[in-house]
């Protein structure tokens, strides 16, 4: 049962981590804004951007804001799941007898940073998929439970493509939100330069703890959803199916396969979060807009006539939610 | 359902809408009922289409504004909350509407925020919202509809306009029949067969040679349902007129409402011939071409036949002695509505006046006028020259005393 000071509680842990985590990444509100409510809905993240545009470090100071166990894990070709999961060794016990032990690989950590992700082979990529939908590991047959809150935070580049295994759909899919990382603009540039030209390091103090996180995300659950918003929601992931019943002419002329149920999951979960954010105790349509490129940017799949005609998918979502929006709510 | 007391300022303004709407889709199809009737009545000539088209506007109004308010346009307390929220309230009202009944504390926030986020709103900023198609649809159908349909039924109503159909009528090409109205020749010679009770005869005065004349005679275009002149067969001194070939024993005819060619000819006698007076029925029974069928079976009537119409259309076909003559439309002179034994007994009369009271005539002049009543009055008319009818004919009644 939520009360008032879990209200409060919300509202002041949400300004303090933004004003930590402002400490050390200079804008991107947007992305930070978009981590940090998957974070509390309990969603993993694809951050995507060229380098040097504070990825990593956006999610180092997330670890240091939420005062959780960090791992970074760098993707490589040569990267083997057992080295992401962990593995049996054998060791020896006082007695001198030699049993096999588990090794707990890095994911054993509640906030992974999977670094270059696209980079390591779809076998190491696919290493990752029990951890980020079921929270569980399972080695040699055993399965292991891992500590709550566990987030993926995964970053790519968008070019240098080659030697990169592009992410398996069902690890996409897995993904609560695909943010695009911008370059700073002139202003953040200048600010970033003055601050690490001071110091390197990273400021960002606790804001909150795990648990706080966690009864932050009960508390967002609680925020009611109304029929209409909810159906509307449903709609909007519906229409970028090319043969469903709800299909737009944008998903019909430029998508191949439409987003997943998760993103119906994913959208209401986020919208609950971000509402209570803004300080509303509903969700509003404006709510899901806004979530829709995040939500679903990364789970459609284009095809080829979007590719030639270089739509992206976030121009297709545009369509899509334009068409949405004239039929289903201004009709 | 009763309307949530939050929503009374915004629920006003949405009824007015509703109200609004609903009339503006009755005008509609008010207006397109009216044109649709006032079209029919004009089209089949409905005098009173005026005042039913009137009627259709008012019923087709009322059944569509009326259905329409009250199952679709009437607002619901979750139509205003979702009008309300459109003005950015961020759909608080419609979850407000949603949470009504829990009492759990999220709930109660929710309830809080959104009454005070609606507190905070001008109700004004709520539009009356009607669509620019549906004004320009009503104009339309205002100006096509209402105002056409009541001008075409106005203009009908007053005799301005024709019917549609008389339009149609109008437009198609117009028919002309001949009728010709000529002498019989060769049925001056044998024995006269007459009945004189039904037989009218008629005894020349004209110095002709042959035996009568019709002043019409010959060929006349006659436009289809129109009336043929009145023409009247006039025998030549010594004749006396039987008939029509049609059967027609009125030396006078006038054909009306001509459905087709006709070609009728005076059968004129010598008078001194061996005359054999039978009754009527043996008359009949003698016609060769039966004169009983009044050319009503085509056959010396039109010639394109029309059967028993061209018999009611009437022509001089009329054998019934018991028909009285004023009630025949054929008897009557070309106004339609005077019978001509009428007109001619007046002239009868007042010439037998005159001559009688008149010294200042000359005997000569009075001998011609003498002659000439003598000779035409007694036998043009059944009943204003009934004495001379017959036997009479032959010396007239005469006009002197």
């Amino acid at each position: 049962m939520v009360t008032e000071k879990d209200i409060s509680q919300f509202s002041e842990q949400c300004t303090n981590i933004f004003k930590q985590i402002a400490r050390d990444v200079i804008g991107q509100e947007k992305v930070v804004q978009g981590t940090v409510i998957a974070m509390i809905a309990g969603g993993n993240v694809l951050l995507e951007g060229v380098p040097g545009v504070g990825k990593t470090r956006l999610v180092r100071s997330l670890g240091r804001v939420f005062d959780l166990p960090f791992s970074r894990i760098q993707f490589t070709p040569d990267l083997m799941p057992a080295d992401v999961t962990g593995t049996n060794i054998i060791v020896k016990d006082d007695q001198g007898n030699s049993q096999f032990s588990f090794q707990p690989g890095p994911i054993f950590s509640n906030i992974i940073l999977a670094d270059e992700i696209n980079r390591a082979t779809p076998k190491t990529q696919s290493a990752l998929l029990e951890a980020m939908q079921e929270h569980t590991v399972t080695v040699m047959g055993v399965s292991r439970k891992l500590n709550e809150p566990f987030f993926v935070l995964a970053t790519q580049n968008p070019i240098e493509q080659d030697g990169t295994y592009p992410l398996p759909e069902a690890q996409m899919d897995r993904f609560m939100f695909k943010l695009l990382v911008p370059d700073p603009s002139l202003e953040e540039l200048l600010q970033i330069v003055s601050l690490t030209q001071k110091t390197m390091e990273e400021v960002a103090e606790k804001a909150c703890t795990g648990e706080e996180l966690l009864q932050m995300r009960k508390t967002a659950n609680q925020i009611p959803v109304a029929e209409d918003v909810l159906k509307y929601a449903m709609i909007l992931v519906a229409a970028t199916h090319p043969e469903g019943e709800c299909a737009t002419e944008a998903a019909k002329k430029y998508i191949r396969v439409g987003a997943s149920p998760r993103a119906g999951q994913a959208i209401i979960s986020a919208a609950k979060v971000l509402a209570l954010i803004k300080g509303r105790f509903n969700v509003a349509y404006y709510d899901l807009l806004e979530l829709a490129f995040p939500v679903l940017r990364h789970r459609i799949k284009l095809n080829f006539e979007a590719v030639a005609e270089r739509v992206s998918a976030d121009d297709v979502i545009n369509m899509v939610i334009e068409e949405v929006e004239k039929k289903y709510r201004k009709s | 359902m009763k309307t949530n007391p939050l929503f009374k300022k915004y629920h006003k303004r949405i009824v007015k809408e509703g109200v609004l709407k609903s009339l503006f889709y009755g005008l509609i199809a008010g207006s397109c009922a009216l044109l649709v009737t006032a079209l029919f009545s004009w089209f089949f000539g409905f005098r009173a289409g005026l005042w039913l088209a009137l009627g259709m506007f008012g019923v087709a109004f009322l059944a569509t504004s009326l259905p329409l308010y009250f199952f679709k346009f009437k607002p619901t307390t979750k139509q205003i909350a979702v009008r309300v929220d459109a003005l950015g309230l961020e759909e608080r009202l419609i979850t407000m509407l949603e949470l009504e009944g829990d009492d759990s504390y999220i709930a109660t926030r929710q309830r809080e925020d959104a009454v005070h986020a609606m507190k905070s709103m001008d109700s004004m900023l709520l539009k009356i919202v009607v669509s620019v198609a549906l004004i320009v649809f009503l104009t339309v159908s205002l100006v096509v509809g209402f105002a056409g349909g009541t001008a075409v039924s106005s203009l009908y109503y007053a005799d301005v306009i024709p019917s549609g159909m008389e339009l149609i009528e109008g437009s198609k090409p117009v028919r002309t029949f001949v009728c010709t109205y000529k002498v019989a020749s060769g049925v001056n010679t044998g024995t006269i067969v007459y009945c004189t009770d039904e037989w009218t005869t008629s005894v020349g005065s004209i110095d002709d040679p042959t035996e009568g004349l019709v002043p019409v005679e010959g060929d006349i275009e006659v436009k289809e349902g129109e009336d043929a002149p009145a023409v009247y067969a006039v025998p030549a001194t010594g004749y006396a007129f039987v008939c029509w070939s049609d059967g027609v024993r009125d030396p006078y005819r006038q054909d009306v409402n001509v459905k087709g060619n006709l070609e009728v000819s005076a059968t004129f006698v010598l008078l001194g011939f061996d005359v054999e007076d039978i009754g009527p029925d043996e008359y009949l029974e003698r016609q060769p071409g039966d004169p009983t069928d009044d050319g009503g079976e085509d056959g010396e009537g039109y010639e394109d036949g029309e059967g028993g119409e061209d018999g009611e259309d009437g022509n001089n076909n009329n054998d019934d002695p018991a028909n009285s003559r004023h009630d025949v439309t054929n008897q009557q002179i070309v106004d339609g509505q005077h019978y001509y034994g009428d007109s001619f007994s007046d002239s009868y009369g007042d010439a037998q006046d005159r001559l009688g009271s008149d010294s200042n005539i000359p005997d000569s002049v009075k001998d011609v006028v003498s002659d000439y009543y003598g000779n035409i009055g007694t036998g043009g008319s059944g009943e204003g020259s009934g004495d001379g009818t017959g036997e009479g004919s032959g010396g007239g009644s005469g006009l002197l005393p």
